[in-house]
Formats: structure tokens, C-alpha cells, sequence
């Protein structure tokens, strides 16, 4: 009875919790829940905890459900629930455990409601166990307590449970079945209701779980269906943002990029989700809390997530920088490097402040460089290099400004960014950066024809970085360079050391070009067959080269010069299928050109052959396919015109002419304009005066008085068909003498009419030329051959060197003649034209002396003269044998040979004979070094040195004399000088006179 | 209170109050003192509200708008139905059911933020979404954007203007409204559009290549979020690829003696090439690579 009072008055206090306490009842059991409800009510878990715990401790046990009936049990789920809250899960596992196990609603014991707690236990159980991470146990648990739980009295928040039912099925790697109770969850949320933060939290569970099991189809397949449940407002998204970007992460490590593209885009925008949060702060006013639907807003935890995600936003490290980088990562890891550049533009346009953004720049450059964007390589490559100087990246970046602008062909760009490096020293030599700057400065001016300045360059870039990642290039740049300044025996050495160095290396893109150069410099030097060979080599190896269809066309002219037209012909045609199959239009119209100057070539004064009307159909469809832009208007119009005129159409073939003269006039620097000219003046004067064409040429038909080029070549060209008139008149000397009275007033006109800078290289060597031979300041001339030397235009400067050489070559000056020596040598060693060489080699030899270089003069004087291969190359040359003849006489007398020189005197005296002003110089220091050697002879039939001078000297007069009042007075001058010498040693007792040998002669000849 | 302004309020507060299908919607709303309670709206305008205090009530309460210290429109579950079917990209029956609340919502549409606004407001973007650039147009034109607070709404208001121009195919203007947002930090969405616009101006401009690039930045703005424009920028860019010459000679020449590496041509091919893998395996949502561009997948290195 006393047992089942305690039990009523138990029960009572249990239930009835409101009921007020006093000091004494604190030791008491309901003094113990009381305290531990209030505390619980009040949030103060610990202590309610304590409450608790001491009413366990000394009440509970076995004896408790004897005592107080099952209604105890509700003292270990308060128990529980403290321990749940403090995260206490093993002991609130067992507090719950407790309450369902050993207080069962059984009996008597469920009078006054019983432990009303039994069946909640196991959903909170559950709950403990999924806190201690023993889901299997929590899902067991939840099953039971849905099989058991009274439906009536154990409600339970449903969405939370399936939420945690998802979460415990994830986390033991259940995917399907985690999924099932996720969308119940979703699909209840409205009426559950389920939370969005929950929906959110076991959403994350599941991307965990999935990128943990490597699925990533599951995760698509259920974002593909609950995408628009998952999406929840910004302001509530905001506070999961960095748990998903965390997630994007891990799924792009596991490679499940496309999970990680949709996880980004689960992540609001910083800036949308700070308007949001502002709108639901301002929405509140001073409300501290609203329950919306299933979200619970405080507006106190809204203001700090609004301050924080504000301060995210100013800060280097926004969700908007590592989305970007993280997308940019996974566009190049695909390959799709405009996605990754587009990723980093808006990085650094954008988002400037990111904490990466050096790195960020510079990938924007790289990828930048990789599309070929060069503006975008540059402007970007400038800001970073201002942004970041001390950068590691710098001489990458720098590189990729430069190596993105060379190879895209922006070589001027190139020229003024590599300058400014190299110039200003802003790269120390020896460094990459440098070796950089300057194979990028060197190449830009080869590819843009600024041959002279590229030509140090490149040879500075082969010598100082020989293991350079450029070499190649660089190599083969120097020598095509040197090959395009026309230094031919230069250009075929450094060719074939190219050829030679990487014949095996893996890259061959340079060799079919190196082979091209190498076959141009063998038949610059006339060598056919070296050139044949070569681009044989083209042809048969690199056939998809880009130089094969030039190839041809060298091929041609190196047949046509060996007059195998035929065969010249066929290359020309293969040249102009390849160059029309390639869209090569330059080269297509090259070939034409050929064509039409081969088949349509008439000699001067000569019949056109049987095919020179087979030069009209290409003459044709080069002026209707390629004659726009072409470099070859002029030499086709030029070409053509005999062609034209057998078939009918001469006035159409000089009509096309004036008016490539009249377009080219227009155009500065056209090159071929003179030779137009030249044509069309032969055709005029076929059936015009010469003072008709100069009227004509006054007026030229729409050439402006501005087209200076072209009005200066129509003054060449007149001037030089009175110069024909000149010579032409030779019998007629008022008909000559008014003709050269023209050519000066021309040339005078011409001299003072026009600018240098105005004039083309053709006119400025032909005025120079007429300043150097017909006046008396020869040095006038210089500024003229200037002028065209320092032009990138390479036309006529053979001929520029030449006349610049010749008047330093004059000089007295030592320092004139090193100038002369060294243009004189250019053109020996590279002309095209012997006869420039040829004359070259005879100043060389002139100037040496002039020197005073007598070995050196003699060396120079063999080379011309040898006739003989196994003495060395036979030149072939004999225009200035005389003179030559002559110099290397002198030489060996300044050397004090005088055995030497007197056997030199007599082979030139002898073989020129006729040829007064070398052969009377000649013999006459040869009778004076004979008459000072004096040789004696006791042999009758060999003279003495002395009689023999005089011999010499008499009979030189003698076959001489008759034709002595002809010579111009210098060589009358000269002739006198020998005579009077005869007449000097004839007057010596010991010397003979002719009539005295003569005399004698006769009179042995009666003796026998 | 309520008698002094009922007069006042009648005329603009004119709705049915109490019929069977009575406009209401639930909020909270406080004053000054900390005076909190739940209300019903019945309507409202710029400045004065009329509400009850029970869902049931037939008495209600007429005020000025500016005696509050807190109306907090709570959002309505069609609205939340509606936005979800948004945001799963049904933009068709989201479309619907935006009218069906802008309708119901009809009686606040002066109000701050209010649901018939936002609806109306995403009525428009489920028209732009799906490509109905007339509708849009039209829809636009009976907007009003007063009650609007947000900036990126506003904005995107600003956004239709290029829209518009997008759909009388002016595309100068297209690219002169676009450039103008060149320099402006946007939310990625808003990025992708005018990245979008600007690649299709650009496009028909005959600017390929920076086309090509504004479709990328359209691509990659927000992560590909925006995914009609990402799919539609991918294949234009795809597109703009196919009409380069210089890749036709690339795919002419793939594979044989003529084929050179180290062409723009043959670059671009592969780019496009994995431009088209990467559609495929990420961006495409419901059109499939057409025939013409499935030749690039042939392509990639």
C-alpha cells in the first residue's frame, strides 16, 4: 500500500509539471524533474542534464519500474533527450535504450498515461545512433519505432525523419534507398513539412555518397528529376554555397566533372544572394523571426550572414573566382581553350581582386596565346608584366606575348617589343627572355624584308644561344637572309651547314625551304646542276611542301637557261597546276609569266618562232585569273607584245602596256615599272621619231605631275634613246653633238626636277652613273648610289655598289679605298652579272696597287688571268687582261722582281701590241729594266738585254708607227716615249742600230 | 482608423473582400513597440494596406502602409510551385502557373516585392527561356517594374531592351547594348545573356572569331547554369566553326600527305572538335548535335 502511494504521488509530480517547487523538495525525486524541466524548457541543457542524471541515479535501476511503474521511464527520455543535445550519443543511446526496454506500458503501470515515451525512444535512439555514426542501428531503429509507435499519440516531424533516414542509407553507401526517402521528403515538402535547409542537408549527403561510390549517373539521374526542389531561394542557398563548392571540388578530383559543373550551378550568385538576404532583412522591419512555409528567418542570423557574405564579396576569395577558375579548369582539361580563356577573361575583367590573380592573368595570356587572340596576348601580357614585375611567370608571359605575336605574323608588333627589349637591355643576355627578343627581333625583320637589319640579328642569335629551342629557326632564318641580300657564296655555305646540321632532325619543316634558297644560290652562280639537284630534292621529298610549286618555276628557269625549253615549259605548266590547286595566286601567276616571256621571247632584229602565239593563252588567263595584285603586271604586258602582235593584237598589247605604265605609276616602288617603260619605248619608236616620243612621254597618258617615280622613268627612258641617237650618229657629229647636248639638259633636268627619295633605284643608279662617267665631281654621284643601297629594295644594287665603289676607287684616300675594296669584293663575290664581276675583280687589283699591296695585287691579278684549272678557278675572265697584264708587272717590279716583271712586260707589250696606252707603258719599262739588268750574251743568237731593249723598243715603233697619227694624244704621247727611248740607246756606242744589225746581217748571209 | 480612411480606400481598394474566390494572403506584420502579429491581406497600394487578422474573419482593418514597422509577405505554396517548376526547367507549365498567381495576386500588385509582380516578372523569363522573344516583347510592355527592389531584376528588365533588338535581328544594336555591359561585375546568368547576344551579333557581323569567344564566355559565365544559352551559344559557336574555310581545307586534307599541323585551320578544327565532345558530354539539355556538326567528333586529337 505505502509502495503503490509512492507510486500515485510519482505520477502526479511526473505529470504534472507545472507544479511549483520549494527548498526542500530538491532532494526529492519530484523535486529532481521539476528542476531538470525547467532547465530543459529554458534551453539549459547541462544542468537539466544533472536533473536528470541524479534522479537516474538514485531512483533508477531495476527496482524503478517496481517502484514508480513504467511512468519512470519518461525520466530516462528526458535523460536522452539532454544527452542529445549536448552530443552525448552514447549515453543518450543507452538513456533511450532504457526508456524502451525497462519501462514497457504494461499492466497496471500505464494508469496516469505510463511511460509516454516508450515507442519515441527508439526514434530517438535512432537519432543517437545516427550522432555515433551507427546508422545501420538508427535505420533499425526508426523501422521499429514506424512499426510500433502508437499513431495517434507519436507524432513525429516527417520530413526531418526521412531526411535522416535518406542521410543514414547514404552514409552506409545505400544510395537507391537513401534516394526513396529523400524524395519522399521533397515530394511531402509542402505538407510534412520538410524544411529546405533539410532537403539541402540530405542532398549533400547524397553528393558525398555518390562521389565516395564513384556513381556519378545516380547523382545526375536525381538532380535531373528534384532539380527544381533542390533549387531553393538565394538567401537560404547561400549559407550551403561553400559546403557545394567544397563538393565541386571533390567531384572534380574524382572526375565526375559533370556532377561538379551542376553542383556549381546549385550556388547563387554572391551579389543576387546579398539582394535577397537585403529584401527578407527589410521585408522583417523590426520583426525578430517569421516562419515562412518550412523556413524559420531570424533576422539577426540573416544580418550576419548579409555582413559576412558581404565582406565575402570585397574579399579576394568569392564563390564567383573559384567557380570561374574551377570551370576554366575543366573547358582546357576537355581541350576547349576558348572555354577556359572566356572563363579567365571574366576572372580578370571582372574579379581583379582574386586572391590568384597573378595566376589567373597569366592563364588568361597563355590561353590567350594558345587561340591565337594576339591582342589579347599583348594588352593582357602588358598588364600583367605592369602588375606583377618581379613575377616567376614573367618570362614565360613575355615569351608568350612575343612567340604568340611571331607566329601569328604580327612582325611589326613583334619588331617593336623585341626592340624595346634588346635596345633598352630589359633582358640581360644569356637569358632565355634575351635569347627570346632576339631570335623573334631577327626573324621579324627577315619575314617583313628587312634583310640588312635582320642579318646581325640572326647572326648574333645563332652564335650566342647555339642550344637555344630557336636554333633551327634562327639557322635557317640567317642563312635564307643572307641568301636574300643576295651574298650567294655566303648563303650556300650557311645552306649547306643548315641542310648538312639537320639533315636527321625530327623537324624538316625548314628543309624544303633551305633546299629552295640553296638551289637559287647555286643558279645565281650559274650553277645548274647543283640547282637541279636541289630542287629535285623539293620535288621529290617534300612534294606537299609549300614551296613545291616554286620549286617548279626555279626548276624552269634553271632549263631555260640551259635552253631546255621543253623540258622548262613543263615545269612551268606543273608549277601553275600545284600553285592553282593550292590558291597559290602569286605563284600561278609567275608561272604564266614564265610562260608567256619563254614561248613569247624574239630576239632583237630576229623572226618570231613557230611558237610565240602559243604565248597568248597564257598571256590571257594571267590578265583575266591573276593579274589583280600581281607583282608581274608589268613584265606579262612586257612579255606579251610580240605575241599579241602576231596574232592581231599589238595595239591591245601596247594599250595593256600604257596602262600598266599608267597603274604602276600610282604605286610607289612598283618594281618592273622601268622595264615597261623600256618596252613600250622600243614599240614607239617603231613607228615614232625619238622628239615625238620625248613630246609623248611629257604627256604621258594619266600619269599626275605627283607620280614623280614614273615621270623620272619616262626622262630615263628618253634620255636613253637619244644616248642610242648619240651613238648611233657617230658619222654625223652635229646629229651627235646635238644629241648628247639633249642628254645633259635631261639629265641636268632631271637632277633638279626630282627628290632622291622620289626617285626608284633604276633612276638613281642611272643619274649616279651619268654623274660618275660624264663630269668632273664623279663624287656627285655618291649620294645617289646611296640612296638605293639603303632602300630594302634590292633592285639594281650590284649596280649601286658598283658605281659607289668606282668613285671611292678613285680617291687617294686610303680610307675611299678600303670603302672601294670592300664593295668591289661584294660584287666579285655576289654579283649575278659577270661582267660586273669581271670588272670588280679589275678595280680590286687597280685599288690594291693604288695601295700599294703589290703580293696581294699579284695574287688578285693571277685569279684573273689564269687560264689553266689546276692553278685554280678559272675566272674566263679577258676584257682587262691588258690592264691586268700590266698591274701584275709592276707589282713584281715593286717587289724588286725584276726577271719577274721584265717577263710580264714583254707578254703584255706583245699580246697588245695595238693597244697603245697599255703596250707602249708596257715595253717602255721594259727596255729601261732590261737596258739596267744588262744582261750579257756571248751566244750570237741570244741578244743582250741591252740591244735587245732596243730591239724590242725599234720594232715596236716600227709595226706601231703606221698608224700613230690616228691615236689620241695621250697614247701619241705615250708612243713618243717609247721612240725617244729607241732614240736614247741607239745613240749608246754599244748599241747596234737596226740599220747596223741589219747590215750585219746581210753581210753573214753573203759570208755563207 | 478604419472608418477615417474606408472612404479614402474604397476606390482602390475595390475587391471583392468576402466572395466565395476573396483574395488573401497571409503575412506578418508589426509596429512600432513590438506589437507582431499574423494578417491576412486582402490588398494594397503604394501606400495603404487593408487586412484582417484571421484567415476566417470577415472584418477587416484599412491602414496606411507607413503605420508599420513590418509587413513581411510570407510566400504563397503556388508561388513556391510555380518557382520550382522553374527552377527544374519547366518553363512551359512554370509559365502557367506564374500567370495563375500573377492573376490571383492581382489586388497587392502595388505592393513592395509582391507576388503578382515576381510571377509576372518570371512569367517573362520562362518566355525569354524558351525562346518567345514576340512574347516577350509584348509582355514587357504591360510590365510594371515599380515594386521591383531587386538589382539584378531590374536589371534584367534593362536586359529584355537587348533582347528585343536580338528579335528585330538589329544586330548593331544588339552589340552596342551588349558592349555597353562589357565593363559591369554581373551575376553569371546575366553575364551569359549578354555574352550570348553579343556572340550573335558578332556572328552575324561576320566577326567570327570574337563570336566564337563571346559564345565561350556565354558558355562558361555560370558554370553552363543558364542552359538554353549554353547550349545555343555551343552550337552557333559550332556553327561559326563550320563556315571557316580554312577548317573545311583542315578537314579536306585530315589525314593525308597534305595535311598540315601546324595550320590556324587544322587548330581550329580540333578546338571545335572538342568543343563538340564537350557539348555532348556537358552542356547538351534536349538538342542533340545535328548531323552537319556531328562531323567535328571525327576530329579530336
Amino acid at each position: 500500500m505505502k509502495k503503490l502511494l509512492l507510486a500515485f504521488t510519482l505520477t502526479l509530480t511526473l505529470l504534472v509539471t507545472s507544479v511549483p517547487l520549494c527548498a526542500q523538495e530538491q532532494d526529492d525525486l519530484g523535486g529532481l524533474v521539476n528542476k531538470a524541466l525547467a532547465s530543459m524548457k529554458a534551453g539549459k541543457w547541462e544542468q537539466a542534464l544533472a536533473f536528470n542524471k541524479a534522479a537516474v541515479d538514485r531512483y533508477g535501476g531495476k527496482i524503478a519500474l517496481q517502484l514508480f511503474g513504467p511512468q519512470f521511464g519518461n525520466i530516462y527520455y528526458r535523460k536522452g533527450v539532454c544527452e542529445l543535445k549536448l552530443k552525448k550519443f552514447g549515453e543518450a543511446m543507452e538513456s533511450f535504450e532504457a526508456t524502451y526496454k525497462d519501462f514497457p506500458n504494461k499492466g497496471k503501470g500505464k494508469a496516469g498515461g505510463g511511460n509516454r515515451f516508450e515507442k519515441k525512444a527508439l526514434l530517438k535512439w535512432g537519432e543517437a545512433a545516427m550522432g555515433a555514426e551507427d546508422y545501420e542501428l538508427a535505420i533499425n531503429q526508426w523501422k521499429k519505432f514506424l512499426e510500433e509507435r502508437d499513431k495517434a499519440r507519436d507524432g513525429y516531424p516527417r520530413g526531418a525523419f526521412h531526411i535522416n533516414m535518406a542521410i543514414c542509407h547514404y552514409r552506409l553507401e545505400k544510395i537507391p534507398e537513401g534516394n526513396d526517402h529523400l524524395e519522399i521528403a521533397i515530394n511531402n515538402k509542402n505538407t510534412f513539412p520538410t524544411p529546405n535547409d533539410a532537403i539541402v542537408s540530405g542532398f549533400q549527403s547524397l553528393v558525398a555518397a555518390a562521389i565516395s561510390k564513384e556513381d556519378e549517373q545516380v547523382l545526375l539521374d536525381f538532380i535531373g528529376k528534384n532539380r527544381g526542389e533542390l533549387i531553393i531561394p538565394p538567401y537560404e542557398m547561400q549559407r550551403f554555397s561553400k559546403v557545394f563548392m567544397k563538393l565541386a571540388g571533390d567531384a572534380i578530383s574524382a572526375e565526375m566533372l559533370k556532377v561538379a559543373m551542376n553542383l556549381y550551378q546549385f550556388v547563387p550568385p554572391t551579389d543576387v544572394a546579398i539582394e535577397d538576404l537585403r529584401n527578407r532583412i527589410g521585408a522583417m522591419g523590426n520583426l525578430t523571426r517569421v516562419a515562412d512555409g518550412g523556413a524559420r528567418l531570424y533576422k539577426d542570423q540573416l544580418e550576419k550572414q548579409l555582413t559576412d557574405l558581404e565582406s565575402e564579396q570585397r574579399g579576394n576569395k568569392s564563390i564567383e573566382m573559384i567557380k570561374l577558375a574551377a570551370v576554366a579548369y575543366i573547358h582546357e582539361n576537355h581541350k576547349n581553350t576558348h572555354g577556359a580563356y572566356g572563363a579567365y577573361y571574366q576572372l580578370e575583367n571582372y574579379y581583379p581582386k582574386a586572391e590568384k590573380r597573378e595566376d589567373n592573368l597569366y592563364h588568361l595570356i597563355r590561353t590567350s596565346s594558345i587561340i591565337s587572340n594576339v591582342y589579347a596576348t599583348q594588352e593582357y601580357g602588358e598588364r600583367f608584366l605592369k602588375a606583377y614585375p618581379d613575377s616567376s611567370y614573367k618570362p614565360a608571359v613575355q615569351k608568350m606575348m612575343l612567340s604568340s605575336l611571331f607566329f601569328d605574323g604580327k612582325y611589326e608588333i613583334c619588331i617593336g617589343i623585341a626592340s624595346d627589349i634588346i635596345d633598352n637591355k630589359k633582358a640581360p643576355e644569356g637569358t632565355p627572355e634575351h635569347d627570346l627578343a632576339l631570335f623573334v627581333l631577327g626573324g621579324s625583320y627577315f619575314y617583313t624584308g628587312q634583310y640588312d637589319m635582320a642579318a646581325p640579328l640572326l647572326d648574333q642569335h645563332v652564335e650566342k644561344y647555339p642550344e637555344s629551342i630557336f636554333i633551327q629557326s634562327s639557322s635557317y632564318f640567317q642563312a635564307s637572309n643572307v641568301s636574300r641580300l643576295q651574298y650567294w657564296s655566303k648563303a650556300a655555305s650557311l645552306l649547306d651547314a643548315f641542310l648538312e646540321k639537320y639533315k636527321d632532325a625530327e623537324n624538316q619543316s625548314y628543309t624544303p625551304l633551305a633546299l629552295y634558297d640553296r638551289a637559287n644560290a647555286h643558279f645565281a652562280e650559274e650553277q645548274p646542276e647543283g640547282a637541279l639537284k636541289k630542287l629535285e630534292r623539293v620535288i621529290s621529298e617534300f612534294s606537299d611542301s609549300p614551296v613545291a610549286d616554286q620549286a617548279y618555276n626555279l626548276r624552269g628557269n634553271v632549263l631555260q637557261g640551259e635552253k631546255e625549253l621543253e623540258a622548262a615549259e613543263e615545269c612551268y605548266l606543273k608549277a601553275l597546276e600545284i600553285a592553282e590547286i593550292r590558291g597559290n595566286d602569286g605563284v600561278a601567276g609567275e608561272a604564266l609569266y614564265y610562260l608567256v616571256a619563254m614561248l613569247g621571247d624574239v630576239a632583237k632584229g630576229k623572226e618570231p618562232g613557230p611558237r610565240v602565239k602559243d604565248a597568248v593563252p597564257f598571256a590571257d588567263k594571267y590578265w583575266e585569273e591573276y593579274s589583280p595584285g600581281s607583282p608581274y603586271r608589268a613584265q606579262v604586258a612586257v612579255a606579251q607584245i610580240r605575241a599579241y602582235s602576231e596574232v592581231g593584237r599589238g595595239e591591245e598589247a601596247l594599250k595593256r602596256l600604257q596602262e600598266v605604265i599608267s597603274t604602276m605609276a600610282k604605286i610607289p616602288g612598283a618594281v618592273g615599272l622601268e622595264e615597261a617603260i623600256n618596252s613600250y619605248t622600243d614599240v614607239y619608236l617603231e613607228s615614232h621619231s625619238p622628239q615625238e616620243l620625248k613630246d609623248h612621254y611629257y604627256l604621258f597618258p594619266d600619269i599626275a605631275n605627283n607620280d614623280k617615280a614614273a615621270r623620272a622613268l619616262l626622262r630615263i627612258a628618253i634620255i636613253g634613246v637619244f644616248e642610242d641617237v648619240a651613238k648611233a650618229s657617230e658619222d654625223d657629229e652635229a646629229k651627235e653633238r646635238a644629241a648628247k647636248a639633249m642628254i645633259t639638259i635631261l639629265f641636268k633636268n632631271l637632277k633638279f626636277d626630282f627628290d632622291l627619295k622620289d626617285l626608284s633605284n633604276y633612276i638613281l643608279v642611272k643619274l649616279g652613273d651619268y654623274l660618275r662617267t660624264n663630269t668632273s665631281a664623279p663624287r656627285e654621284a655618291l649620294p645617289y648610289y646611296s640612296e638605293a643601297l639603303s632602300r630594302e629594295d634590292q633592285s639594281y644594287r650590284f649596280a649601286a655598289l658598283l658605281g659607289r665603289a668606282d668613285v671611292y676607287g678613285e680617291s687617294t684616300q686610303d680610307a675611299d679605298l678600303t670603302n672601294a675594296l670592300e664593295d668591289f669584293e661584294r660584287i666579285f663575290t655576289d654579283s649575278q652579272e659577270k661582267k660586273e664581276r669581271e670588272f670588280a675583280l679589275f678595280r680590286i687589283i687597280e685599288i690594291l696597287m693604288a695601295k700599294k699591296e703589290y703580293a696581294m695585287t699579284a695574287e688578285r691579278a693571277n685569279e684573273y688571268l689564269n687560264r689553266e684549272e689546276e692553278a685554280g678557278l678559272v675566272l674566263g675572265f679577258s676584257k682587262f687582261s691588258p690592264e691586268v697584264g700590266l698591274i701584275l708587272a709592276q707589282s713584281f717590279e715593286k717587289r724588286g722582281k725584276t726577271d719577274d716583271a721584265i717577263a710580264m712586260y714583254v707578254k703584255v707589250w706583245s699580246a697588245h701590241m695595238g693597244y697603245i696606252k697599255i703596250a707602249a707603258p708596257a715595253i717602255k719599262r721594259w727596255m729601261e729594266l732590261s737596258f739596267q739588268r744588262n744582261r750579257k750574251s756571248d751566244n750570237p743568237k741570244i741578244v743582250s738585254d741591252r740591244q735587245g731593249a732596243y730591239n724590242g723598243g725599234w720594232r715596236f715603233l716600227e709595226l706601231t708607227g703606221r698608224f700613230k697619227d690616228k691615236l689620241s694624244p695621250e697614247d701619241r704621247a705615250l708612243w713618243r716615249e717609247v721612240e725617244k727611248l729607241v732614240e736614247t740607246y741607239v745613240a749608246n756606242p754599244n748599241i747596234k742600230s737596226m740599220e747596223q744589225l741589219k747590215k750585219a746581217e746581210e753581210e753573214a748571209k753573203k759570208r755563207r | 482608423m478604419k472608418k477615417l480612411f474606408l472612404s479614402l480606400l474604397i476606390p482602390v481598394l475595390a475587391v471583392p473582400a468576402f466572395s466565395e474566390n476573396a483574395f488573401q494572403t497571409e503575412a506578418m506584420m508589426a509596429k512600432e513597440g513590438g506589437d507582431n502579429f499574423q494578417a491576412w491581406i486582402l490588398a494594397a497600394t503604394e501606400t495603404r494596406i487593408r487586412y484582417k487578422t484571421s484567415s476566417a474573419s470577415t472584418v477587416f482593418t484599412d491602414a496606411k502602409i507607413s503605420d508599420f514597422t513590418a509587413i513581411f509577405l510570407k510566400e504563397p505554396t503556388v508561388y513556391t510551385e510555380a518557382m520550382d517548376l522553374y527552377e527544374a526547367r519547366k518553363y512551359k507549365v512554370a509559365q502557367a502557373k506564374f500567370a495563375e498567381v500573377k492573376d490571383y495576386y492581382a489586388p497587392i500588385s502595388k505592393f513592395k516585392d509582391n507576388y503578382h509582380t515576381l510571377s509576372a516578372f518570371y512569367e517573362m523569363e520562362c518566355m525569354r527561356k524558351q525562346g518567345d522573344l514576340e512574347g516577350l516583347t509584348k509582355a514587357l510592355q504591360g510590365f510594371i517594374k515599380t515594386p521591383l527592389s531587386r538589382d539584378h531584376q531590374l536589371r534584367q528588365l534593362d536586359l529584355y531592351i537587348m533582347w528585343d533588338a536580338v528579335r528585330s535581328l538589329s544586330w548593331d544594336r544588339v552589340w552596342t547594348i551588349a558592349s555597353e555591359r562589357d565593363e559591369e561585375v554581373l551575376p553569371g546568368s546575366q553575364r551569359a545573356q549578354i555574352a550570348y547576344c553579343k556572340g550573335l551579333a558578332l556572328q552575324n557581323l561576320k566577326r567570327s572569331a570574337e563570336a566564337i569567344i563571346s559564345y565561350n564566355v556565354a558558355i562558361t559565365a555560370d558554370a553552363g547554369g543558364s542552359e538554353q544559352i549554353a547550349q545555343d551559344a555551343a552550337l552557333n559557336a559550332l556553327r561559326t566553326y563550320l563556315a571557316d574555310e580554312e577548317i573545311q581545307t583542315a578537314i579536306a586534307v585530315w589525314g593525308t600527305d597534305d595535311e598540315n599541323k601546324s595550320s590556324g585551320g587544322y587548330t581550329r578544327l580540333t578546338e571545335a572538335a572538342a568543343l563538340a565532345k564537350f557539348y555532348e558530354k556537358y552542356i547538351m539539355v534536349d538538342k542533340p548535335l545535328p548531323a552537319d556538326l556531328k562531323v567535328f567528333l571525327k576530329y579530336g586529337v
